[in-house]
């Protein structure tokens, strides 16, 4: 019994001594613990700014309020300051109806050209001349986002 | 024991295996591998496919001394159809501005770019201070090359910029070469000035009488605020007399001057100088006699222009606002109560109280010698490391421990990590305290290269008129909302080109009794009571010094133009009205859009120069304006010019 016991001597050292170095070469760290204690709950972090907009979407955004909301509205419901002064009521960017017949190509076109050039009303100016493609894209992705399938 | 080394020798062969075999087996292949299918899926070549290189990849920017192998992971590099892409295989959106050849990413990003594992490459781990910077932060970078006043390129650290200086961070916070203001107003004999009462409330609760004031919430206790009160109100004045003037005249002209382009009432109105809903609670009415007479005498540096008021004008406009904008909330009791607590103050603890708190970081205090600075110095807050940040008794998670989380919630709850603390609530939104905490990362140490230098915004310009034209600007704070030549607020029209926009008689008219000529607006120019001499010389320096070439030397080509023909009218309004459809933004005669300037009476204000300029393009002068850019015909610009230019009969018309 001795002898098998001392048999088993070496190689026990050997895994004590050659386990614990493989784990200190590993690359996981123990995982971070969530339970803050009271006082840290009022301890926040910085929040996604819209997580579900694309990059596109977002940088469209910006150029909707600076261009588009003032007769558009701020979220497309055609509520714009200036949209009671138009001759047509501004096209509502919420419709999913009124989205679902446009292609993104006839979008892009209707900034581009304006409204005039699509047999649409010529109080859509053009914008070609103010913004460059990408940023047309950017806004034809950021006009998809407002209008809302309904669910019904 | 033969048995015992064999056994030895496997184990340890199977260990050799098993390192070598994790060593090959990289954490960084399985992300490789997805990346790999993923341009499978985009439809990229078998070739292609084939010679995927596997391996960790490396940018070695010698400019700015980095190594990063953060492309290991993040393979979408610039390939557009990863634009859209789950991460870490989206592809950078600045591709042409900020390629990675030329930058790499942890000089903007952060993190620690030679790592090749998640946890050590985005941290924060033990020894590696600079975690990856959230995206909301994440433009605190840009101020490296382009500089901090960045503008609308870097939004967010242009907006913290701005909050940091007016809030008055400054006044506590040393920022190496930058200039402390004081950004309150002085406190000198402000007995005379304010109720003593009033002063009290105010020092327990600032948003209690002006919800968007700037001053912060120190939540003094009531025996302190009654100390303070009574060191800066040692005596209680003889009670306040009642002005004597017409309440009704005053109430005309508080209307016709248009005090509310700069001050709101119960908010509705400019944001300029303070709120006026409750100024009668708060006001003593010598005070404001004075005030309305020459600010600039009480506060020389007032954003307050002179009125040319009469002296009858100053009494009834003083009977108004002390009869009318009182605080109604207030109990009929409250002001003596309040006055017997203060009566119970201690002027020593005053003292005590205002060196403690640095109150003389923003106001000027009679009395009270300013010591300097007494917070911690800033000028590199953006190093430094994580450890000299205190978290107090408060638990964060070792992941949450980042200079940036600290910063913000500094920001949000300045009080947060320690009761007590001096810094007092500024009531930030959680977008300001991560423009704040923004400005305040990108205060660092760091450079970088001449090489990649790159300012970018507006810097101040210097404009700073002398002379009898100097002094009317000052006298009547023309700058805080007009800009002349890149200095000057951005409320009114820009002036740097005037006397090449305007005809002389309409601006003679105009300055004299200012109109509104865009309809929208709430805000319209005070109608100061410029005198007849100010007016002229205004004109005079307009002519001469605010002018474009570009406008000047089109007056041949305008000359030659049939602007003053009525069938180049005629066709003008088709274009206008049918063509091109301008009354979508523009007013005639009360009917049309309220996006540009109402375009009536077009021809009596404008030079026609300036309007064939316009026409040609209308972002000569202003690039951001909203007006569209349209690729009118020669004949077309003459014909629209010549319409607009054109008398317009109906209601609207003069």
């Amino acid at each position: 019994m001795t002898r098998k016991l001392r048999g088993l001597r070496l190689p026990a050292i050997a895994l004590l001594v050659l386990l614990p170095a493989g784990a200190g070469w590993s690359e996981t760290k123990p995982p971070a613990t969530d339970n803050a204690a009271a006082r840290g709950k009022e301890f926040v972090l910085p929040q996604k700014h819209d997580p579900g907009l694309s990059r596109e979407a977002k940088r469209g955004r910006s150029q909707y309020e600076y261009y588009c909301a003032i007769c558009h509205g701020k979220r497309g419901d055609a509520d714009g300051f200036n949209a009671p002064n138009l001759r047509t009521p501004p096209a509502r960017h919420t419709d999913p109806i009124l989205m679902g017949t446009l292609s993104d190509a006839q979008i892009q076109r209707i900034i581009k050209e304006g409204g005039g050039a699509l047999g649409r009303s010529p109080q859509m100016p053009p914008w070609g001349g103010v913004l460059k493609s990408q940023e047309i894209a950017d806004l034809t992705a950021f006009i998809h986002t407002l209008a809302v399938p309904s669910k019904k | 024991m033969k048995r015992t080394f064999v056994v030895l020798s496997l184990l340890i062969l199977l260990f050799l295996l098993w390192q070598i075999g994790r060593d090959y087996n990289r954490p960084y292949l399985s992300y490789q591998k997805a990346y790999k299918r993923l341009l499978a899926k985009a439809g990229e070549g078998e070739p292609e496919l084939a010679a995927f290189p596997f391996g960790a990849r490396q940018r070695w920017i010698v400019g700015l001394s980095r190594v990063d192998r953060c492309e290991t992971c993040h393979l979408g590099g610039e390939d557009p159809r990863f634009r859209d892409a789950r991460e870490p295989y989206r592809s950078h959106p600045d591709a042409d501005s900020h390629p990675a050849e030329n930058f790499g990413c942890s000089v903007c990003h952060g993190g620690q770019g030679m790592a090749t594992s998640l946890e050590d490459a985005h941290g924060p781990t033990e020894n590696w201070n600079r975690a990856i910077y959230h995206e909301n932060f994440l433009q605190k970078s840009c101020s490296l090359c382009h500089g901090e006043t960045v503008g609308e390129t870097a939004p967010v650290l242009a907006r913290g910029r701005e909050i940091f200086y007016d809030r008055g961070c400054r006044g506590c916070h040393k920022v190496e070469g930058k200039e402390r203001k004081k950004v309150g107003p002085p406190i000198r004999k402000i007995g005379e000035k304010v109720r003593t009462d009033w002063l009290y409330r105010w020092l327990r609760n600032p948003r209690g009488y002006l919800p968007k004031t700037r001053m912060p919430d120190f939540s003094f206790s009531a025996q302190e605020a009654a100390d303070i009160t009574l060191l800066l109100v040692p005596r209680e004045g003889a009670p306040a007399g009642v002005v004597s003037g017409s309440s009704e005249r005053g109430r005309l002209l508080f209307s016709e001057t248009r005090c509310v382009t700069c001050h709101a009432v119960e908010g509705k109105g400019g944001d300029i100088g303070p709120d006026l809903a409750k100024v009668g609670s708060k006001l003593r009415p010598e005070w404001l006699l004075k005030w309305l007479r020459n600010p600039h005498e009480v506060v020389p540096a007032t954003l307050m222009p002179i009125v040319n008021f009469a002296e009858a004008d100053v009494r009834d406009l003083a009977a108004f606002l002390m009869g009318e904008y009182v605080d109604l909330d207030l109990q009929e009791d409250q002001a003596a109560r309040d006055l017997a607590a203060v009566a119970k103050g201690n002027v020593r603890n005053g003292k005590a109280l205002i060196e403690k708190y640095g109150c003389t970081g923003c106001h000027e205090i009679e009395g009270v010698e300013d010591r300097g600075e007494n917070g911690s110095e800033l000028t590199r807050i953006g190093d430094i490391h994580i450890s000299r940040l205190e978290f107090g008794g408060v638990e964060v998670p070792r992941d949450w421990r980042t200079v940036p989380n600290w910063l913000y919630n500094k920001m949000r709850k300045p009080r947060l990590f320690k009761a007590g603390l001096k810094m007092p609530d500024y009531h930030f939104s959680d977008e300001e305290a991560e423009a704040v905490t923004t400005y305040l990362l990108s205060l660092t140490a760091e450079k970088v290269p001449s090489q990649y230098i790159l300012p970018l915004g507006e810097r101040p310009s210097g404009y700073d008129p002398q002379g009898e034209f100097g002094g009317v600007v000052k006298k009547y704070r023309c700058l805080v909302c007009h800009r002349i030549r890149g200095s000057g607020g951005a409320l009114a029209p820009d002036l740097s080109w005037e006397g090449s926009r305007v005809r002389k008689d309409w601006l003679l008219t105009f300055l004299a009794k200012p109109d509104t000529i865009r309809p929208i607006l709430v805000e319209r120019m005070p109608q100061m009571k410029i005198r007849d001499e100010e007016i002229r010389m205004i004109d005079a320096y307009f002519r001469a010094t605010l002018v474009d070439d570009k406008v000047e030397s089109l007056s041949g080509t305008v000359g030659g133009m049939h602007l003053a023909d009525p069938e180049a009218a005629r066709r003008g309004k088709q274009l206008y009205f049918e063509k091109y459809a301008c009354d979508a933004c523009h007013q005639i005669n009360l009917k049309g859009g309220t996006v540009g300037p109402d375009l009536t009476k077009a021809g009596k204000r404008l030079r026609p120069e300036w309007v064939v300029l316009w026409l040609r393009n209308p972002k000569t002068f202003l690039p951001r304006s909203v007006e569209p850019v349209y690729a009118f015909q020669q004949k077309e610009i003459e014909d629209l010019a010549a319409f607009v230019l054109s008398p317009k009969a109906g209601k609207g018309t003069p």
